[in-house]
């Protein structure tokens, strides 16, 4: 790792490009791989043409930016592919998953215009609309189609992609029964949160999984997430992906086609049927349908579509991560509320936090389930309580074996396991075998400067705890909390419990339609030897993750990056900003010292 | 097409009809549900062949399979009840399935080598796809090139039909609605076109794509025919998707039919 992590550092220095360290870095730092990009508009028509001179200058660029991931051959076997996921496509397919072309149809150059430049969101594919000249953009273009010479030489179809139709209540609330009666939830799941029937077994055209989008998650559309950009993705279809295209289903709808009801009532109540049987009523029979004119079945077709966009649209309720590092816990009167669906929490504003794969060390794991998890505290004058939450299509409440995969042996860790790239079906690690799993860690005192310990499981000499909340105790009656407390001295061994009598976090959690909500709470200070919670002082706090359904256990695991909690002095001002001003120090030191090392590179 | 160019170079001008007849499912369909469907779909033609159907010749036989019949495994279509209700003992695999008489079923019969460079009009007339029981009917078909391919949803269930040519563009697309079809042309030969169904990953079909209509796939009774053939050498191929492919070369003179029959037997 230490190897990649120098190859990628220097890479992005070579580049003197800094915006490309937050993607690059992301595995190596844990920092989350969310280079979120704002959708540009474009200049379309200022394309320049294909000429042996642009394509070798299109070569050029390619070389310098684009073939550590995307590889010397455009295969998208760069060397930093295996670390990545998704992998970076392989262009000699010449089959792409943002396209305003027909199903199956290559892009127009404008489509890989418009990705080049504003990057592929929750992903690796940095975006290079602030890197790369127009110019230099349409050059990597023509060089990229070299790829797979001959798939370019017919002109693609354009989709059939018809006029905006405004959002309303109405045309929302007809996209809601078209996502049933579209079976968009056999994949994307009922909610919409990537938990379908068939969410499982998904494989890309390179034998690779691919979960369905979690559509309440916009700032991970590859695509982007204004309801233009939905429009387009499901009438053109992901191509490579199993995301179908569905402008011909959109135009078929028709009464006869929707006797048989069985499939929706696994997933669909009594009541919400019932609605879907009225607007049935409404489509016309199949004989009324062949009788309609071409432009009455493509309005109808885009209509629908429409409708359904600006509700894949109102399914995106919470914003991205945005920058924020800091949970503030709230302040309030009496009992902490220990269930998730106490008004109280309202309260709070949740801190959203970005996961990614451990890549550190072996067995790495590239695939998670949790890549984004909702935090808040609030705290009274006693305790405090942090609610988190977080996307997982399955609810795993079995575990064989022990918390670690080998605990006891505190000095070695299985260095020889090989990494497990994801080829397998999540199914065919069988469920139930495995827990689900959230740590939540703290240093052990609040550092002081930047002596934070490292954020992976501390280390020697500065330890963390862990608050390791298990599924499988949560559902085990006998237990007086679901939650048990390790110290960690390093990830070279596993954490060790805490004794019995320093066990004193307490905590329940429930898991409904997709998403676990689990609380966990302590007094604000203990007579222990670990984090005592002071008003007015940004304590770190960091997060891990475990899906057992998805073969998580152990180092295969999804981990985050030192965020801060702070609970507010009321009065005193003075002492937030002083503390604040060693933050934002400790921040500065360390860009400082990423700053140095690049120095020493070039 | 450069065909339309060399039409007027044929002598001999037949309706295919009887071509395509011979080299379709025919008397014993592969599987129930192409049967009433695939002779329909393919009667209907005005194209011309480049065959002079007097001296044409007939090559055809059995596909026999050697050793034990392996078992196929059970799928697990509990998430569709609606499927999973027309199969009374319970879905399985159809990668193997031999027949009462010994026979293997589902195998690709095609003309390999030995036309040249000739040159045959495509079908106007779509070739089916269906999808029932949360399964591809026929399990294995052969097409044209550029001809019509008509995909059905008979199922209340969603699919989406998502083949992976080599060759051809691939597509994906979705039929959410029961009755839905959808016609979609492969336009470049390729042994074998893979088509699944990424909603319900046990469904497999495998489409042939030829640039002539020299193909056969063996049904329940294991036969297949090459039909209309011109007088010449050629090499056969039988394919199979678990025991992969074996070819034949043999002679046919003017008028005449000849029996070459293939063996599979499973590698021990
Ligand atoms: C840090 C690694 C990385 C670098 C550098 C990178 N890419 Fe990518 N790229 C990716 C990944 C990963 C994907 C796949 C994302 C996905 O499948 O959602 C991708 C996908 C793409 C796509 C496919 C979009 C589609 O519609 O499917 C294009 C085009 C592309 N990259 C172009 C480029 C070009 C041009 C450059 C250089 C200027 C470049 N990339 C540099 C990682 C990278
Ligand atoms: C066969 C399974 C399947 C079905 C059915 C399906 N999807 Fe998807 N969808 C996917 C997968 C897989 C992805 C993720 C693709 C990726 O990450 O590149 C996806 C991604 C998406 C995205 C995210 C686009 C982006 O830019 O990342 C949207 C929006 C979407 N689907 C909408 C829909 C709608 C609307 C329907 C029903 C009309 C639907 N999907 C039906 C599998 C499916």
């Amino acid at each position: 790792m230490k190897k990649i992590f120098l190859l990628l550092v220097g890479l992005a220095f070579k580049q003197r490009r800094s915006s490309i360290l937050c993607v690059l870095l992301a595995p190596a730092a844990g920092a989350g791989v969310l280079c979120v990009s704002a959708v540009n508009s474009l200049a379309q028509d200022a394309k320049i043409p294909e000429t042996p001179e642009n394509i070798e200058a299109g070569r050029k660029i390619y070389q310098e930016s684009c073939i550590f991931c995307h590889g010397e051959k455009g295969k998208g076997e760069g060397h930093i592919a295996d670390y990545l996921w998704p992998r970076p496509r392989d262009f000699t397919a010449a089959t792409f998953k943002l396209r305003t072309t027909a199903s199956g149809e290559v892009p127009f150059d404008s489509d890989l215009f418009q990705t080049i430049t504003n990057g592929i969101p929750g992903t690796a594919m940095p975006e290079w609309g602030s890197l790369l000249s127009e110019k230099e953009r349409w050059q990597v273009i023509h060089y990229i189609k070299t790829f797979a010479q001959g798939d370019y030489d017919e002109p693609p179809a354009k989709a059939n992609l018809g006029k905006k139709i405004g959002a309303s209540k109405e045309i929302i609330n007809e996209g809601k029964i078209l996502y049933a009666l579209m079976k968009c939830w056999q994949c994307h799941g009922k909610e919409g949160r990537g938990d379908g029937p068939s969410a499982y077994d998904l494989k890309d055209e390179w034998g690779f999984i691919i979960p369905p989008a979690d559509l309440t998650q916009g700032w991970k559309y590859r695509g982007g997430s204004r309801v233009e950009d939905i429009y387009t993705r499901f009438s053109t279809g992901m191509s490579g992906t199993p995301m179908p295209d569905f402008t011909d289903a959109a135009i078929f709808l028709n009464r006869e086609g929707y006797q048989n009801l069985t499939p929706f009532e696994p997933v669909y109540t009594e009541e919400e049927l019932q609605e879907i049987k009225t607007y049935i009523e409404t489509l016309p029979t199949l004989e009324e349908l062949g009788g309609f004119s071409e432009e009455k079945k493509a309005e109808l077709s885009n209509r629908r579509r429409w409708a359904l966009a600006h509700y894949i649209r109102s399914l995106i309720t919470v914003e991205g991560p945005n920058g924020d590092v800091v949970i503030k816990s709230e302040e309030v009167e009496g009992d902490l509320p220990m269930d998730p669906d106490n008004p109280l929490w309202e309260k709070a504003k949740p801190l959203i936090v970005p996961l990614t794969g451990q890549v550190i060390t072996k067995p790495r794991w590239q695939i998670p389930t949790v890549q984004t998890i909702f935090v808040r505290a609030l705290h009274n004058d006693q305790e405090i309580a942090f609610l988190v939450e977080w996307s997982d299509p399955s609810q795993d409440t079995l575990h064989e074996g022990s918390d670690w995969p080998s605990v006891g042996q505190t000095s070695t860790v299985d260095t020889e396991t090989e990494d497990t790239y994801p080829l397998l079906s999540r199914r065919e690690n069988p469920a139930g075998s495995r827990r689900d799993a959230l740590s939540i860690q703290f240093p052990t005192k609040i550092p002081v400067g930047p002596q934070k310990p490292y954020f992976f499981w501390g280390e020697k000499g500065n330890p963390v705890n862990l608050w390791h909340w298990k599924s499988d105790w949560q559902v085990d009656l006998e237990r007086e909390t679901p939650i048990e407390k390790f110290l960690a001295k390093g990830f070279r061994q596993w954490p060790e419990p805490e004794p019995p009598e320093s066990q004193n976090v307490e905590g329940s959690g429930i898991w409904r339609k997709g998403q676990w909500r689990v609380i966990l709470k302590r007094s604000l200070t203990t007579e222990e030897k670990e984090i005592q919670f002071e008003k007015g002082a940004f304590i770190p706090i960091a997060f891990q993750a475990w899906d057992g359904s998805n073969g998580e256990v152990g180092y295969r695991m999804s981990l985050s990056s030192w965020v801060y909690l702070l609970l507010p002095k009321a009065k005193s001002l003075r002492v937030y900003f002083n503390t604040l001003l060693g933050v934002i120090l400790a921040v500065g030191f360390e860009s400082w010292l990423v700053r140095r090392v690049r120095r020493k590179k070039n | 097409m450069k065909l339309q160019k060399n039409i007027p170079l044929v002598l001999f001008v037949f309706a295919v009809n009887s071509l395509v007849m011979g080299c379709g499912g025919k008397e014993e369909p592969s599987t129930q549900g192409a049967e009433s469907e695939g002779k329909k779909e393919t009667t209907t033609s005005e194209a011309t062949s480049p065959v002079d159907m007097a001296t044409a010749a007939t090559i055809n036989g059995k596909v026999l399979f050697e050793g034990t019949t392996p078992k196929m495994k059970k799928i697990d279509m509990a998430a569709e009840v609606t499927c999973q209700q027309m199969y009374p003992e319970g879905p399985r695999t159809e990668n193997v399935l031999v027949n009462e008489n010994g026979t293997l079923r589902n195998v690709f019969v095609y003309v390999k080598e030995g036309l040249g460079d000739m040159e045959f009009p495509t079908p106007k007339e779509s070739v089916l796809l269906d999808q029932k029981g949360c399964r591809y009917y026929p399990h294995v078909i052969g097409i044209q090139a550029g001809q019509p391919l008509k995909i059905r949803n008979s199922d209340p269930v969603a699919h989406n039909i998502h083949p992976k040519p080599k060759n051809s563009k691939s597509f994906n697309i979705s039929q959410p609605v029961q009755g839905m079809e959808t016609t979609k042309k492969f336009s470049k030969p390729e042994i074998m076109v893979p088509v699944s169904c990424d909603i319900h990953s046990w469904m497999s079909a495998y489409v042939a794509v030829l640039d002539h209509p020299y193909h056969s796939t063996t049904g329940t009774e294991g036969t297949f025919e090459l039909k209309s053939l011109p007088p010449g050498e050629y090499v056969i191929e039988a394919w199979h998707e678990e025991y992969g492919s074996q070819t034949q070369t043999i002679q046919v003179g003017e008028g005449e039919t000849k029996e070459i029959n293939f063996t599979f037997k499973p590698e021990t």
